[in-house]
């Protein structure tokens, strides 16, 4: 199990870790918006590396996200075949709800 | 621009906080160095004092030891049987060529005539080529004993002195010494004695008068001098003298202009850093001003290529009462991707559109831009609302642009008040009647450029009530961090059932109501339609 340096930034923190053979982690901490948009990108592309088949973020620490952070997540949406959205709070659940993304996340728990 | 940048100071410029504090400096290092001369002087002062004191207390003793030479010599001539053999025996350890004197003389008082001289040891005494000087000094000897008598002959060129001491026995005898003085009063310094750092000048009496010198070890004395007047014989010593460098040590007389020089540097060094710190605060504050105001100047082009891209008044439709707003975030200084659009389609119809493309800046500008074209070509085209997102969604791609987009696109024909209305993951558009607001329950499909295959987009035509309102938004005005979008939903219903009914007046209602909340950081646009 592969772990990468932990990003600490000002609201939040990113990290990429291998889970499994096929699956990688994306673990984010505190709030997501335009201004650390690019460390999140950073962490996906790292996450994405060997295109894994399988690709979670992990949202319980999140606290808020806007749309570029939908946008990140959209994006890796886009070049994986599964992810998955783990454990978001229940303003994500709703801005994942209201921007008509529920067929694009499998959010559980 | 709208600013310069402040000129440079001139370095002939200095401030005047500057000046003020090398003024101070100065004024500190020239008390200092006084204070640092005074102390020196002082104790220069004293210490000459005391060394000279001292040199009179050692020139003080030199009669006791003369008197203590020729007591005996009187002893001698008046108890011997032969005086002048005992007197003679005696003092010839004294008196004679590189002795303590050069003439020693023994005399014999005669009350009725002048003084009969016994003998002579070494050369003739000066003193007897005076017979009325001869007569006192002898005479009077007799009456102040036992002591000596300082006799002095200092006329040039043979100057000499004489000691004359009696002991005022039966036989009178007086006994009668004398030395030569250099001629010119001057004797050479004595290097390693103990008063070899004194410049002194020896004097015979009370006062220092050139008639009265006995010696000197120089032509002239220093600047800072001390006297000193000793008890000699019957007369008395005057010791004048002044200090040969300084006393109490070289680095004690330096010290006052030591501390002037460093104080001086330091002054200027002072005044130096200074003048620095304040230039260097002067062009961070102009510097500051400066990009204040080249912030300001991106906010207004920002604003001005934002309004060329999203118009601020609506077309003017009949029938319809429609107003727009666009409202800046409170941080960016970027474009803004929200828009919205009104397009009169001439038969009764009117288009209406509001999107949001995710992100900031030039590009997210762009992609708005050619978005709302797009939409309006694909609608010219005659393709209903559903069909217009299909279109779209194939031009952007969130993987390779970095944005997405949620779009609403809406057909409204006020004949028949139907609205035919198609969601790309965009908020749901709220209806205002009667005093009463409600949200459409609008099928939702995925934002344009969220996903690679083009998802089927559903469309909806619902029958709206006549005099009614229909507001379009985008997330800023109901997106605040720390609760959930549904939060800021329900506040913007309460407002738009409390707003004035008129189109304008409830824009600005609404837009106040919801803007106190000072995070509001996002870009936010208004669109509101109003029929009978």
């Amino acid at each position: 199990m592969t772990t990468s340096e932990p990003d600490f930034g000002e609201n939040a923190q990113f990290y990429a870790d291998q889970a499994r053979a096929d699956t990688w982690v994306v673990t984010v901490i505190g709030e997501v918006d335009l201004a650390n948009r690019d460390r999140f990108e950073a962490a996906v592309k790292r996450a994405l590396h060997d295109n894994p088949a399988r690709l979670v973020f992990d949202l319980a620490g999140v606290r808020f996200m806007d749309s570029s952070g939908l946008g990140v997540m959209l994006a890796a949406a886009d070049k994986t075949a599964s992810v998955e959205v783990r454990a978001p709070s229940s303003a994500i659940r709703r801005l994942i709800e209201v921007s008509g993304l529920t067929d694009l996340f499998r959010v559980v728990g | 621009m709208t600013s310069q940048r402040a000129p440079r100071r001139s370095w002939l410029r200095v401030h005047p906080f500057t000046i003020v504090v090398a003024l101070g400096a100065l004024l500190v290092t020239t008390a200092l160095a006084w204070t640092a001369h005074t102390v020196n002087d002082r104790t220069e002062d004293r210490l000459l004092r005391l060394k000279v004191a001292e040199t009179g207390a050692v020139l003080q003793a030199a009669l006791p030891r003369i008197q203590t030479t020729l007591a005996p010599a009187v002893k001698f001539a008046e108890t011997g049987s032969d005086p002048v053999a005992a007197f003679t025996n005696y003092i010839a350890d004294y008196a004679g060529e590189n002795k303590e004197f050069d003439s020693a003389s023994l005399w014999q008082l005669n009350p009725a005539g002048a003084p009969r001289l016994v003998t002579v040891v070494g050369q003739q005494p000066e003193l007897a080529t005076r017979p009325a000087q001869l007569a006192a000094v002898l005479n009077q000897s007799t009456t102040v004993t036992p002591s000596v008598r300082v006799v002095p002959l200092f006329a040039k060129p043979n100057r000499r002195i004489g000691y004359a001491y009696s002991a005022g026995g039966p036989h009178r005898y007086v006994i009668y010494a004398e030395s030569p003085l250099p001629a010119d009063g001057r004797v050479p310094r004595t290097p390693g004695t103990p008063f070899s750092d004194l410049t002194f000048a020896l004097y015979l009496g009370k006062t220092a008068t050139p008639a009265n010198l006995i010696e000197a070890n120089a032509a002239h004395l220093g600047r800072r001098t001390a006297s000193v007047v000793v008890p000699f014989g019957d007369q008395s010593l005057d010791v004048v003298a002044s200090a040969n460098g300084s006393l109490g040590g070289s680095l004690s007389g330096d010290l006052w202009w030591i501390v002037a020089i460093a104080g001086v540097l330091l002054s200027l060094a002072a005044a130096l850093i200074t003048e620095h710190l304040l230039r260097r605060r002067e062009n961070a504050l102009a510097l500051a001003a400066h990009v204040q105001s080249l912030l300001q100047e991106q906010r207004t082009i920002s604003d001005s290529l934002q309004q060329a891209m999203v118009p601020a008044s609506p077309p003017t439709v009949p029938g319809l009462d429609i107003g727009v707003r666009y409202l800046a975030g409170a941080t960016g200084l970027d474009i803004g991707g929200d828009w919205y659009d009104v397009v009169d389609l001439g038969d009764g119809r009117t288009f209406l559109s509001i999107g949001d493309v995710s992100g900031r800046g030039i590009q997210a500008g762009a992609i708005m831009s050619s978005l709302r074209s797009a939409v309006r070509a694909f609608l010219s085209e005659g393709h209903g609302p559903a069909e217009v997102l299909q279109r779209v969604t194939g031009l952007l791609n969130v993987g390779a642009d970095g944005h997405f987009a949620t779009v609403l696109v809406a057909i409204f024909d006020r004949r028949d008040n139907r609205l035919t209305i198609a969601c790309a993951g965009h908020l749901q558009p709220l209806l205002i009647t009667a005093g009463r607001a409600n949200y459409l329950d609008l099928p939702v499909g995925p934002p344009v450029g969220a996903t690679r295959n083009p998802p089927r987009y559903a469309e909806r035509v619902i029958q709206l009530p006549a005099q009614a309102t229909l507001l379009l938004f985008t997330d800023g005005l109901v997106e605040r961090r720390g609760e959930t979008i549904d939060d800021g939903l329900e506040r913007l219903r309460c407002a738009a059932t409390h707003a004035p009914a008129e189109v304008e007046p409830m824009l600005t209602y609404v837009a106040d109501e919801l803007q106190q909340n000072p995070s509001a950081d996002d870009d936010t646009a208004i669109l509101g339609v109003r029929w009978a």
